[in-house]
């Protein structure tokens, strides 16, 4: 039987992170990119690119491990959870990164309501790029 | 599909793909980066696309990064290829397992500000290196380097694989070049090695897929020929001989012995089969052995001829005046042969010289003689080469000593000069000023014989000067 029976409301609709096109972004896209940016010694342009893939891909990602919970495969999420972690920490998003560290290790610890918990913390990082 | 570099990233994440591409091209332009998001045909694809470093990722859905480096290390197709591994950073037991298992190196997640500077893309840059030296030693220990043609010691470790029944018959060709060392010492090694390059070539023309073609040592060489009956290979060696033939880049003909033998049982020793197959060769060899030297002699005056080095009439005339002069000297009739023979062949070293020198209708530079001179050493070695005339080789050596030390390439004096070449040096010289050369207009036969006597003592030996202008009176001599 699987723990994990409450479904997270807020992750039901998915695709919702908007990214602006007109590159006037916010001051937390902003600081992450300029760290990104420095610390690979990628243009701007590119980086900044990539960055937006990564909110993508992330938002990809939350959904597919918030799914891989409701069916109970645990194996799953974890490796979606720390792809999560590693491709977070690859561009710079420090914040989110450390959440999934720990989201990761709750899961191996069977926690399942607290990954639910720092599931939808995720998500409100990931939205803080657009807001 | 040959790029400077083929690099594949195996990563379920398109993210991180992404930013290890942009970080290698930002580095190097001349890469080409391959995607796989899961390891499961890894080892097929490694090879598709000639990959020569794969970045591999250690949590991957399906098959995961441990799985995927042991087959990897397992293929003999991929076990050479670089294998760099990602894993998280703190997490020491993946690392160990890893590098057990043959990774060359790793990378830790997050990647750091260095390691997307400096270490990522330069380890790339180093284990592509390594890969590419790894490959060029593993070529060079199976293959010939000249020919390109498998080496012996790949040929001895396909014997041990094919001998096997679902191979049989399993057939050998044994083949011995000829006149390679004949080439080498009249042309130089370079023409030797063409030769070598053109009978390589040659036999992979002649074989069909599948057939081991190998050097087995310096002229020799061996095809093995699986699930291939006696008539086959036959057919094989008739069309190694006839593409022979049709060959027509150099000036000694292009041939080879072949001998063969079949296995077609299992009990049969195949170290024996081998043997009958290179004892047919000899066999072979010998047969044609006197024709194949005779050919050489054929080839090498025909190659005079092409060059206008000598034209038939000068060497007819040759032919009659040494005999002519033997006679009077009372020399045998073998003597006779070999002083005609060495009439016909004393300039056969100016093969090897260039045309254009040979023809320069100007006066030759101190340097450019030195060359010309060197054609009595080079006639010298052809003549020792070939049997039939290693006996004429000295008096080919020394057909330009003059009687008083003067000449070259010795400085030998009187009587040491072998006799053949101060009898051919005369006839040489006579010829040479009676006929118009090039720019030299004749002498009369007169003023020839003056010029002659003259120097008897000093570049001739008096007593066949003597000899020689009582032969020339002699207008009535029966030569034939």
């Amino acid at each position: 039987m699987s723990p994990y029976v409450t479904p997270n409301k807020k992750l039901t609709f998915g695709g919702c992170i908007m990214i602006a096109d007109n590159n006037e972004h916010n001051d937390y896209f902003k600081d992450i990119l300029g760290n990104f940016a420095d610390d690979s010694g990628l243009d701007y342009g590119m980086c900044e690119m990539l960055i937006k893939m990564y909110i993508t891909e992330a938002e990809v990602l939350i959904y597919k491990i918030d799914s891989a919970l409701n069916i109970g495969s645990y194996k799953d999420a974890i490796r979606l959870i720390h792809n999560l972690k590693g491709t977070s920490a690859n561009i710079r998003a420090t914040e989110i990164a450390s959440i999934a560290l720990l989201a990761e290790q709750a899961l191996r610890q069977n926690k399942i309501e607290e990954v639910r918990k720092l599931i939808v913390e995720l998500f409100s990082l990931l939205e803080k790029f657009t807001k | 599909m040959n790029g400077i570099g083929n690099i594949m990233i195996i990563d379920d994440s398109p993210l991180d793909r992404l930013i290890i591409t942009q970080l290698l091209k930002k580095r190097f332009s001349r890469i080409k980066i391959f995607e796989m998001d899961d390891g499961i045909d890894a080892a097929k694809n490694l090879i598709k696309y000639d990959i020569q470093v794969c970045i591999l990722d250690i949590m991957l859905p399906g098959k995961n990064g441990y799985q995927i480096l042991k087959e990897l290390k397992a293929n003999k197709n991929t076990k050479d290829i670089p294998v760099i591994i990602f894993t998280a950073m703190d997490d020491t037991a993946s690392i160990e397992r890893a590098l057990t298992l043959g990774a060359l190196d790793y990378f830790t997640k997050p990647i750091s500000e260095e390691s997307m500077k400096i270490s990522l893309p330069l380890k790339i840059k180093n284990a592509i290196e390594l890969y590419k030296r790894n490959k060029q030693i593993s070529y060079l220990s199976y293959h010939d380097k000249l020919t390109g043609l498998n080496n012996r010691r790949f040929f001895e470790d396909e014997m041990i694989r094919l001998d096997n029944e679902n191979y049989y018959p399993l057939s050998f060709i044994m083949g011995d070049i000829n006149g390679l060392k004949i080439s080498n010492d009249i042309f130089g090694h370079e023409a030797g090695d063409k030769l070598l390059k053109a009978i390589a070539s040659v036999l992979k023309r002649s074989c069909n897929r599948g057939n081991v073609i190998s050097r087995w040592g310096g002229d020799e060489f061996v095809i093995m020929l699986p699930k291939t009956d006696r008539d086959k290979v036959e057919k094989i060696c008739e069309k190694i001989h006839t593409s022979c033939k049709q060959y027509k880049g150099s000036s000694i003909s292009l041939s080879i012995s072949l001998g063969y033998a079949t296995k077609k049982d299992t009990f049969e020793d195949i170290t024996q089969i081998l043997k009958m197959a290179e004892n047919n060769m000899y066999h072979h060899k010998l047969l044609e052995g006197t024709s194949s030297h005779s050919s050489i002699i054929g080839s090498l005056r025909s190659t005079l001829q092409e060059k206008n080095l000598e034209t038939s009439e000068h060497i007819d005339r040759l032919a009659l005046l040494s005999r002519k002069l033997g006679i009077t000297l009372g020399l045998s009739e073998n003597e006779l042969d070999n002083i005609y023979l060495l009439a016909l062949l004393h300039d056969i070293g100016k093969i090897a010289l260039n045309d254009s020198l040979l023809m320069k209708p100007e006066p030759l530079t101190e340097a450019e003689f030195e060359i010309i001179k060197s054609h009595s050493e080079i006639g010298y070695r052809i003549a020792k080469s070939i049997p039939e005339l290693t006996h004429i080789a000295s008096c080919i050596l020394h057909h330009h000593e003059w009687w008083n030390g003067t000449g070259y390439p010795s400085g030998l004096i009187g009587a040491d000069i072998p006799k053949y070449a101060r009898i051919v040096s005369i006839i040489d010289a006579y010829d040479a000023m009676t006929n118009a050369r090039g720019y030299k207009i004749a002498m009369s036969s007169e003023d020839a014989i003056k010029e002659i006597k003259k120097n008897a003592g000093i570049q001739f030996d008096p007593q066949i000067v003597e000899a020689f202008c009582e032969a020339m009176n002699n207008k009535n001599m029966e030569v034939c």
